[in-house]
């Protein structure tokens, strides 16, 4: 990503597999510190510390970064951020995704995790059509 | 054998002709989808002119 | 002198004649209908069922893979890499084949170590750098979900088990066909299906090209091995958790030198053939246009360096295939032929709802 600092946006949407018992609550999690205005730092330390997900590393990473504990606890305590997760969820379902990571790049679907390389030749493609 | 070289040569022709037409329309139709942001978290600069949106499960 | 030239061309027409004879001796073919095994046969249940078992990440480990991670409906039932997507942590070391028309051979995987769909359902959950699930394992998994009881009762009056869990995956991957593409039309009578380049690719193809040697009939494909000596992908020996799995693969098949193995064996791992050294299955070429990259290894990116390759005798020191010398406007045809004539109507798939 740092490769292409100002040149591509990655937008984040939640997918989490019901069997893994920390998916959810994770997600809560980056929403919360998104709430706090911290989402991108909380965002790559969840990403970095899976699967160390559960409930007392969330806090910790939460102090970490600075939040404010007391609201972010409160808020995956509560789900605040439930809806925000089904909707993302539903549109998931409604475009038949079955696997995560999926990303759409300018709309070009990729399924599944892919090395660097793969999505580097679709970026740089889609900026070279954005260039003319 | 002259009769088939000239045929050869016609063909040869009709076949960088159509050479041509299909290398057009090879640069394919890339299937896109049409995804809302809403309001979704996001990351790197807003005028890009490549947006990724990345469907994720953090475990 | 008269009686020699009458004997000369004698001996020449019988030579022609015999020559054409072996020319014509396969030829391509129209999709025929699916062959079905008569102990599963196929219920639209039972391809319902298949269709969530093949969609389902319950089939991996840690719940990340499924068969549908590799085989991707709108990358052709692949993934478009070279080496195939693997199990965290590790790395395939060959390329994924295509479901499509996997219903025609007679054997599954490059080098053919599975003898029907219903053989090879259950390899790949069992892969530790594919699926990497026990498959034992795998029939707990699913005896806990109502809605798989339900259905399992429902199209084998049955329990969950294995066998069960195979043959319901073989039937949805037997509806997986390449259907109306330009060939089949054309086979049938139908003289503008294919356009003038392409029917000169198709003349090279039968002929000078020699391709129907291997690729013929309904599914292009001998059901053959063969040992073309293409190059190997340079990753396996860069990674090395490739060679981890290439090596893995050796050992279980009974290798004795599996540890410093640095080579895609073939066939040769499953027969100890001498024969079979680094022999591949014959692949379909249909949806060849939507498949690269190409190879047992993924190793020939586009189809352009495929027929190079081809066109130039195969790899060094192998003893299938000698040089073709096409012309650049041959080759053209000739891979005309191949996206033009193979492509038939894009699979769709109603997604599965899973349990």
């Amino acid at each position: 990503m740092k490769d292409y600092r100002g040149r591509v946006k990655l937008v984040i949407k939640f997918y989490p597999y019901k069997y893994r018992d920390f998916a959810h609550i994770a997600a809560e999690a980056a929403l919360a510190a998104r709430d706090q205005g911290k989402f991108t730092e909380m965002h790559h330390l969840l990403i970095k510390k899976s699967p160390q997900l559960d409930r007392k590393d969330l806090i910790k990473y939460a102090q970490e970064i600075g939040l404010d504990t007391k609201k972010f606890t409160e808020s995956i305590d509560n789900k605040k951020n439930a809806k925000t997760i089904e909707r993302d969820k539903q549109l998931a379902l409604s475009l038949d995704l079955y696997e995560t990571p999926t990303i759409f790049i300018n709309g070009r679907k990729v399924t599944g995790e892919r090395p660097y390389a793969y999505y580097k030749k679709i970026i740089d493609e889609e900026l070279q059509s954005a260039r003319k | 054998m002259q009769r088939r070289n000239r045929e050869g040569r016609a063909t040869a022709i009709l076949l960088f002709c159509l050479l041509l037409f299909f290398i057009s329309q090879s640069s394919a139709e890339e299937k896109r989808y049409q995804v809302p942001l809403e309001d979704s978290p996001s990351y790197g600069s807003g005028e890009a002119p490549v947006t990724m949106i990345e469907f994720i499960d953090y475990q | 002198m008269q009686e020699n030239r009458l004997l000369a061309l004698f001996i020449s027409c019988f030579c022609v004649m015999a020559f054409s004879a072996s020319s014509f001796a396969v030829q391509l073919e129209p999709m025929a209908s699916v062959p079905i095994p008569t102990d599963n046969p196929q219920t639209s249940e039972k391809i319902g069922l298949g269709k969530k078992l093949f969609f389902d990440r319950r089939l991996s480990g840690d719940g990340t893979m499924s068969c549908a991670a590799c085989h991707i409906p709108e990358q052709a039932f692949t993934d478009g890499q070279d080496i195939a997507l693997s199990y965290p942590t590790t790395k395939n070391w060959r390329n994924t084949p295509t479901i499509i028309n996997a219903a025609f051979y007679k054997f599954l995987f490059h080098d053919g170590r599975a003898k029907s769909l219903e053989d090879q359902a259950l390899m790949p959950v069992g892969s530790s750098f594919e699926m990497n699930l026990n498959s034992d394992f795998l029939v707990e998994k699913l005896r806990i979900v109502p809605e798989y009881v339900a259905a399992f009762q429902k199209v084998f009056n049955a329990d969950v088990t294995k066998e069960r869990i195979a043959m319901a995956l073989a039937s949805f991957e037997r509806t997986i066909i390449s259907r109306n593409a330009p060939l089949d039309r054309y086979l049938s009578g139908d003289e503008a299906a294919l356009s003038e380049g392409a029917r000169l690719g198709f003349a090279l193809f039968t002929g000078k090209g020699k391709c129907i040697r291997c690729h013929y009939g309904p599914h292009m494909s001998d059901d053959g091995f063969h040992a073309l000596n293409v190059p190997e992908n340079p990753d396996i020996v860069n990674d090395p958790r490739m060679l981890a799995s290439l090596r893995f693969v050796a050992k279980l098949s009974g290798i004795k030198d599996y540890r410093d193995l640095k080579e895609d064996l073939g066939r040769y791992l499953v027969t100890k053939d001498q024969r079979d050294w680094k022999s591949f299955k014959t692949p379909d070429l249909r949806e060849i246009a939507r498949t690269a990259p190409y190879m047992h290894n993924g190793v020939f990116a586009t189809l352009d360096q495929v027929i190079e390759f081809l066109n130039e005798g195969g790899g060094k020191g192998n003893l299938e295939l000698t040089p073709l010398g096409l012309s650049d406007a041959e080759k053209n045809a000739l891979k005309t032929f191949l996206t033009e004539a193979l492509t038939g109507d894009e699979i769709k798939i109603e997604y599965p709802e899973i349990p």
